[in-house]
């Protein structure tokens, strides 16, 4: 039914946080030994043909570009072919993307993702508001990440009625799902009202309604899906995935209610897995901030345009509702540092598919889970991935 | 047909500080309150609302001016016109004629002259005369408690115009009351005692007596009379024995609420005046700055048509703002902390490119599909179609607000809360600008909105210029 042509055999991961005592380096090392470490039935590194390695803003631990070579230079693979991807807040998962039509091409049966992100080598004011001046001179003057999305946030409130205790609900439930998750950033719970207590950061988002900058990385083996029992008897499938790009300037945009990449995205990856909403038994979905939530149910078709405060209020994405969202506790409390994020869902969703997410495991119905990223500039990319433990 | 004042049309800002406000910081008192830019705002700005006004007015759109005269004393550059910018605005061609006035507080009746001359002969055809200025003051000092801000632009053309000029006479010695050097941050003044008489007040007297003498005219045939406004008490004494009485002065008589507007002052006082002045009624202006009076005999030949926003209307709204706000605007204190720069200076080729279009406001439309495309230059294939030939489009300059939000935390050099706004253009565009003028509480989805030029940031000691959305603050009565 799915496309199933690559596989999941092996996935390692850092908690995430600031972590000042860690270089970038040191953190793609740790999960590389991770990854190799998880694999069932052992693996030797020289199995690997290839590596994409998923890294945004090198500028924020000091340098402009970085190449592939600084993977497999610092985890002991020179001579392996590299490539870094940049793509936004889906570096990540386009790293995995592009790692998985390299294996299902023939030419490598074996590859690596790394994603990884060095935020907090930059103060927090300096690496985060430094995008205030970056892009047009003036039509992007002033934009940070935060009022990218409040926009849309805004626009939601007026034609939906989306409240902002329903958006702080969000925060609330992923809190609370991340004290059950070791790799977080943030581990306590938080209510309502510390969310809208907390100061205005870009209006309507409150503090609490955005995910924190942090430091962190994730690995994935994948190979070609005829030899992963070489690795596992329980290996986990690219089902399917999909890519959509949408118009970068605002003023282009054909409503600011919900992304169109998103939606573009999401009616790749169910085509080709060849199922749809109902068949997610888990997602790992971008909540870089609270409204992105609520706007992802909608986009991936988990309920109508315009009820996704509604469905966050109805117990509908707990963990132990109807379609558990972000139980790992989502970016806000993982925190999103920006090319691990995509990998970091691949490998949450490998456990919990297989049985092994510990506290916060969810019930597996159909065998399915959906992992989503949305960003970049313009916030006009997104990815989303379709994972199965049913083979073909 | 003759040559005269087309059209004119005024700008002051929002903000207003009351004096008493001023004096708390230096244990002292005041009275009355000036009009102050806003810390996005100076004279350019100022000037390209006036003029955007005046070009209105006249009913002349901007390709049609042939030559901007601009007439100040604080713009951005000791060397280095600002007139671009102004032109980019209106949508002047690049065959204008430009020139700037300045280092005194009269300068703008030279380029009045200058103009009139220029349109007389047949050289030029319609030319815009900007007066605008905000002025520099030391804490503390009389000018800090004195100097206001505002613009007025005059289109001079042979057309039937709303004002003649009948006569003038310069009276013109040198003398030094106020300067400003390269040296100084502020401008600067010696002994007011001494230089008030033998300044302001004996050169206005010898400017009104010669032009008196040379058209044989009295004080008392004139409706009304426009003075130069560095204070309300030195045109009483300057006044004094010559005949003029306060209710001539009055319409013209601005500093009570907005101070000394510099080269800006008399021309006000003069659109204050034909806001209210009827057909045939005479006005006498005497303009003053650093030992050169100018004096000149006005007629009123239609009133004003009030197309565009009065003196009154631009008052009629104002946001009273405390000393340390002013001390801030003024960029005398800054906030400490990280400053986020721009990654290409305004120098750089990026921004000679993007000028045009977005001081412009200039898109381009599908020849094919119809959609408009902004900003023009970063759209060679249609983003809706895929077609590849467009045509120039002006997009329209008033909307409501579609989305917006307030960013909370800005590094320097940012305000903060900063607005952040999408419109929906009256022509069915959509717009992305930052929000200028709006209150944390005031801005509402649905509220109209105009596009309005701003400073967007100063680096290197060069301004970026951009629109902004302001809330529709002044309108015009008809």
């Amino acid at each position: 039914m799915g496309w199933n042509k690559v596989a999941i055999v092996g996935a390692g991961m850092i908690k995430f946080g600031e972590l000042f005592e860690k270089s970038a380096e040191d953190m793609m090392g740790e999960v590389f030994l991770n990854a190799v470490k998880s694999v069932d039935k052992g693996f030797d590194p020289k199995d690997i043909k290839a590596a994409w390695l998923g890294c945004s803003r090198p500028n924020l631990f000091g340098y402009v570009t970085v190449g592939g070579a600084f993977l497999s230079g610092n985890i002991g693979l020179t001579g392996i072919p590299v490539t870094r991807v940049e793509n936004g807040c889906p570096t990540g998962s386009d790293a995995f993307r592009n790692a998985c039509l390299g294996v299902a091409s023939g030419v490598y049966d074996v590859a690596l993702v790394m994603g990884m992100e060095k935020m907090r080598d930059k103060s927090t004011t300096e690496g985060l508001l430094a995008r205030a001046v970056e892009g047009h001179p003036i039509i992007n003057r002033g934009e940070t990440a935060a009022v990218t999305f409040s926009l849309i946030a805004t626009r939601h409130m007026h034609e939906f009625g989306t409240s902002p205790e329903q958006m702080a609900m969000v925060s609330v439930k992923n809190r609370k799902n991340a004290c059950l998750d070791p790799y977080a950033h943030y581990q306590s719970e938080i209510k309502v009202e510390d969310v809208l207590k907390s100061p205005m950061v870009a209006y309507p988002l409150h503090l609490f309604d955005c995910c924190p900058q942090t430091d962190g990385a994730a690995a994935a083996i994948i190979c070609s899906a005829d030899i992963a029992k070489k690795y596992t008897d329980k290996p986990v499938y690219v089902a399917g995935f999909g890519l959509g790009t949408d118009y970068i300037y605002f003023s282009e945009k054909r409503h600011f209610l919900g992304f169109d990449a998103t939606v573009m995205a999401a009616q790749q990856a169910y085509k080709m897995a060849g199922i749809g909403p109902k068949q997610i038994d888990l997602a790992e979905v971008h909540d870089c901030f609270s409204i992105t939530e609520i706007v992802d149910y909608e986009d991936l078709g988990f309920c109508e345009k315009g009820q996704g405060g509604k469905f966050v209020e109805s117990g509908a994405a707990d963990r132990n509702g109807e379609l558990p969202v972000n139980a790992s506790g989502g970016l806000i409390s993982k925190g999103h540092p920006l090319g691990a994020t995509g990998v970091a869902q691949m490998a949450e969703l490998y456990w919990h598919l297989r049985g092994e997410a510990g506290e916060r495991q969810v019930e597996i119905k159909n065998g399915y889970g959906l992992q989503h990223n949305v960003g970049g500039l313009g916030i006009a990319n997104s990815v989303v991935t379709i994972l199965t433990n049913r083979s073909n | 047909m003759s040559v005269g004042i087309l059209g004119y049309g005024v700008y002051l800002p929002l903000y207003r500080v009351k004096k008493e406000e001023i004096g708390k910081a230096w244990d002292t008192g005041g009275r009355g309150e000036l009009v102050v830019t806003g810390p996005d705002e100076d004279v350019i700005t100022m000037a390209t609302e006036a003029s955007v006004n005046a070009l209105k007015q006249a009913g002349i759109s901007g390709d049609q001016v042939d030559a901007i005269y601009l007439a100040s004393n604080s713009t951005p550059y000791l060397e280095s016109g600002s007139t671009g910018v102004i032109a980019d605005v209106l949508h002047c061609g690049q065959q204008l004629e430009v020139a700037e006035f300045s280092h005194t507080t009269a300068a703008a009746i030279g380029a009045w002259k200058a103009a009139t001359d220029a349109v007389a002969s047949g050289r030029k055809k319609n030319i815009l005369v900007i007066a605008s200025d905000s002025r520099p003051a030391g804490g503390g000092s009389e000018m800090e408690l004195t100097f206001g801000a505002g613009a007025v632009a005059l289109v001079i053309g042979d057309g039937q115009p709303l004002v003649e000029v009948e006569a003038s006479y310069s009276h013109n010695t040198g003398f030094m009351d106020r300067w400003r050097s390269p040296e100084d941050s502020n401008v600067r003044d010696y002994d007011p005692r001494f230089s008030r008489e033998y300044g302001f007040v004996r050169h206005v007297q010898a400017a009104t007596k010669g032009l008196m003498a040379q058209t044989g005219k009295k004080t008392t045939d004139f409706d009304y009379v426009v003075l130069q406004q560095p204070d309300d008490r030195i045109t009483r004494e300057a006044t004094k024995g010559t005949g003029i009485t306060p209710e001539q002065m009055q319409p013209g008589n601005l500093f009570s609420k907005v101070g000394d507007t510099g080269a800006a002052s008399a021309l006000l006082g003069l659109a204050s005046t034909l806001d209210k002045a009827k057909a045939g009624q005479k006005i006498l202006m005497v303009a003053y700055g650093s030992g050169a009076a100018e004096a000149m005999s006005l007629v009123v030949k239609q009133s004003s048509p009030g197309s565009t926003p009065t003196v009154d209307a631009y008052l009629s709204r104002g946001e009273y703002i405390d000393y340390a706000h002013l001390v801030r605007q003024n960029g005398l204190l800054e906030k400490a902390g990280e400053v986020a720069e721009s990654i290409l200076p305004v120098s750089s080729p990026l921004h000679w490119r993007i000028n045009r279009e977005m001081r412009g406001i200039i898109g381009k439309k599908c020849n094919e599909c119809g959609y408009v495309h902004f900003p023009l230059s970063s759209h060679k294939i249609c983003v809706r179609c895929g077609h590849t030939e467009f045509e120039e489009v002006k997009l329209a300059r008033k909307g409501i607000i579609h989305t917006y939000s307030l960013n909370y935390y800005m590094p320097q050099p940012f305000e903060s809360p900063l607005p952040i706004v999408i419109a929906e253009l009256e022509d069915g565009n959509r717009y992305v600008a930052l929000g200028t003028e709006m209150k944390v509480d005031g801005i509402k989805i649905d509220m109209p909105v105009e596009l309005v030029l701003r400073k967007m940031v100063v680096e290197r000691g060069i301004t970026a210029y951009g629109h902004k959305f302001r809330p529709i603050r002044a309108q015009a009565s008809s």
